[in-house]
């Protein structure tokens, strides 16, 4: 008994010590990463949820097992407020470091208390990691440097990482999994990415970017699509087991996925950018920003924009506006999320040039005094 | 490094809702699920079909107008807009559910008017149609486009 206790602790141990292998990153990084996603949030996409209010009860069909359950019909306005408001101050107290882990995980919760309103339309939609990503955060240290209110240490901090990391490699299989079921066959008469193509087509009318070339592709071509998502997500955990290499090796190739789907199934699934971006190394930045930041015109533009993009926020939340990007219009969201896409690439390819321990000796030597902006 | 115990606990977590979902059909909110999209389609002929539901009003001149869904259900997700229409608008209801109530009724009929009226104008009757399209798999171009199903909504 002893032994299999004995087996099962090392079994774990080296389980855990593979995936930190493969994801740790120095906090000089989470930290940049922490100001670069509340800037994103802010400005592309903060969703609301205020306006679910103005929806007719009579539409309210919440999942069979949601926070959701407990309400007869949508909640009071009152409540979507609260929660809009609540997220807007988390991100604004992501954004300047402001108890950056409490932030984090009031945003987490109060978007999943949202989304399950929202979810209440019959169909629940699959941007969680998002949120889970914040909740993984609020168990770092992004909060303890580049702040206004640094958060104090915690010891064993660095796993948040580690959990986002197999969060997202079970996530992967729970969309490969059912797929290999049905998708992983050589009858050529039958195509799963053709399923996609023509739900897309018919729910959105959508048929932009290279979605009206796809029924010119060769159907070997096309049945290769299946094998390749199934493989690609089937192959998360081993990619993440296997090293550091083939882990940004994975992450490259889960972005030229996203890409893939967006040119031609017009899927953009942007809400996953950030989840990706976290495993990138941003503490080259680090530096950079420390300085910017003590510069008193850097820190007077910063607030005038932070205080602008507030205040178009609040307008968007008191008037039912649920508008999540504001930097373009809903038509452009296509493109704009190939942009996206594309500069994840770039930065994926060079994040696997990069030598993260080399980068954290450096950062480490950064001056523990220099963490208050 | 995490615990033997947190481990356990986290896959446990994680396995529950997915089981769930895979052998039971249902959903938990939240879960750590993402889309599978498991369907596939036929396409051993030279042609390849599919089926969807559309809403279409007739105006006082007893004209059929088709209704822009994204205009119509903003600012509800389009991607909703199918699961909304499979149930009526909500007035599709079991034997086990209750009765629907008149005031929610009056309060989607408002709700609906309003939008039909911002797109088309005054209408006399609104219509869930589901269509049954039949595409070409050599050039992807419209072969047919057939009523499978057509149900009346009725909200006075």
């Amino acid at each position: 008994m002893k032994n299999l206790s004995t087996l099962i602790n090392e079994l774990n141990t080296k389980f855990w010590t593979r995936v930190n292998d493969s994801v740790s990153l120095p906090l000089e990084s989470l930290c940049c990463f922490r100001i670069i996603l509340g800037f994103y949030l802010l400005l592309i996409q903060l969703k609301t949820y205020s306006w679910i209010r103005y929806i007719p009860d009579l539409l309210y069909s919440p999942p069979k097992m949601s926070i959701a359950r407990f309400f007869h019909s949508f909640p009071d306005y009152w409540l979507f407020l609260a929660i809009d408001m609540g997220i807007l101050i988390a991100v604004l107290c992501i954004i300047f470091g402001i108890k950056a882990r409490l932030a984090s995980l009031l945003f987490g919760v109060l978007n999943i208390v949202g989304c399950s309103f929202n979810y209440s339309f019959g169909k629940i939609d699959h941007d969680i990691l998002l949120y889970v990503l914040l909740i993984c955060m609020s168990l770092s240290n992004w909060g303890t440097l580049l702040a206004f209110y640094p958060d104090k240490k915690l010891k064993g901090a660095d796993r948040s990482l580690l959990l986002l990391s197999v969060l997202i490699c079970f996530g992967m299989f729970t969309a490969g999994l059912p797929k290999a079921r049905t998708w992983i066959n050589l009858d050529m008469s039958s195509s799963g990415f053709l399923s996609w193509y023509f739900r897309g087509l018919s729910e959105s009318g959508r048929s932009d970017l290279l979605m009206p070339y796809v029924l010119d592709f060769p159907p070997l071509l096309i049945k290769s699509f299946d094998f390749i998502a199934v493989l690609f997500e089937l192959s998360a955990f081993f990619m993440l087991m296997a090293g550091r290499k083939f882990w940004k090796l994975w992450l490259l190739g889960v972005v030229t996925f996203h890409l893939l789907n967006c040119l031609l199934l017009n899927i953009p699934f942007v809400v996953n950018f950030l989840v990706y971006l976290a495993f990138i190394d941003f503490s080259g930045l680090y530096q950079r920003i420390n300085n910017y930041i003590r510069q008193p015109y850097v820190k007077i533009i910063l607030s005038s924009v932070v205080f602008l993009l507030v205040l178009i926020r609040l307008f968007f939340i008191l008037t039912g506006n649920k508008n999540n990007n504001l930097l373009i219009d809903t038509e452009w969201d296509l493109n704009f999320a190939v942009l996206l896409w594309v500069v994840s690439i770039i930065l994926f390819i060079k994040n696997i040039f990069q030598n993260p321990l080399s980068r954290m000796e450096t950062t480490h030597t950064v001056n523990a005094t220099s963490g208050r902006g | 490094m995490f615990s033997v115990r947190f481990t356990i606990c986290l896959l446990i977590a994680l396995l529950f809702p997915f089981v769930l979902k895979v052998f039971k059909h249902v959903e938990i909110y939240p879960s750590l699920i993402l889309p599978a999209g498991q369907n596939t389609l036929s396409i051993s002929k030279k042609q390849m079909s599919y089926q969807y539901k559309q809403i279409y009003v007739t105006d006082i001149h007893n004209r059929r107008i088709k209704i822009n869904h994204a205009d119509f259900f903003a600012p509800i997700p389009i991607q909703f807009s199918s699961f909304i229409l499979k149930r009526n608008f909500g007035l599709k209801f079991t034997k086990s559910s209750s009765p629907v109530d008149e005031a929610k009724k009056t309060e989607l009929k408002h709700w609906i008017d309003k939008r039909i009226i911002a797109q088309s104008g005054p209408y006399k009757e609104l219509f869930i149609v589901t269509l049954k399209n039949t595409i070409s798999s050599v050039d992807g171009k419209l072969m047919e486009s057939k009523i499978i199903n057509e149900e009346p909504i009725y909200l006075n």
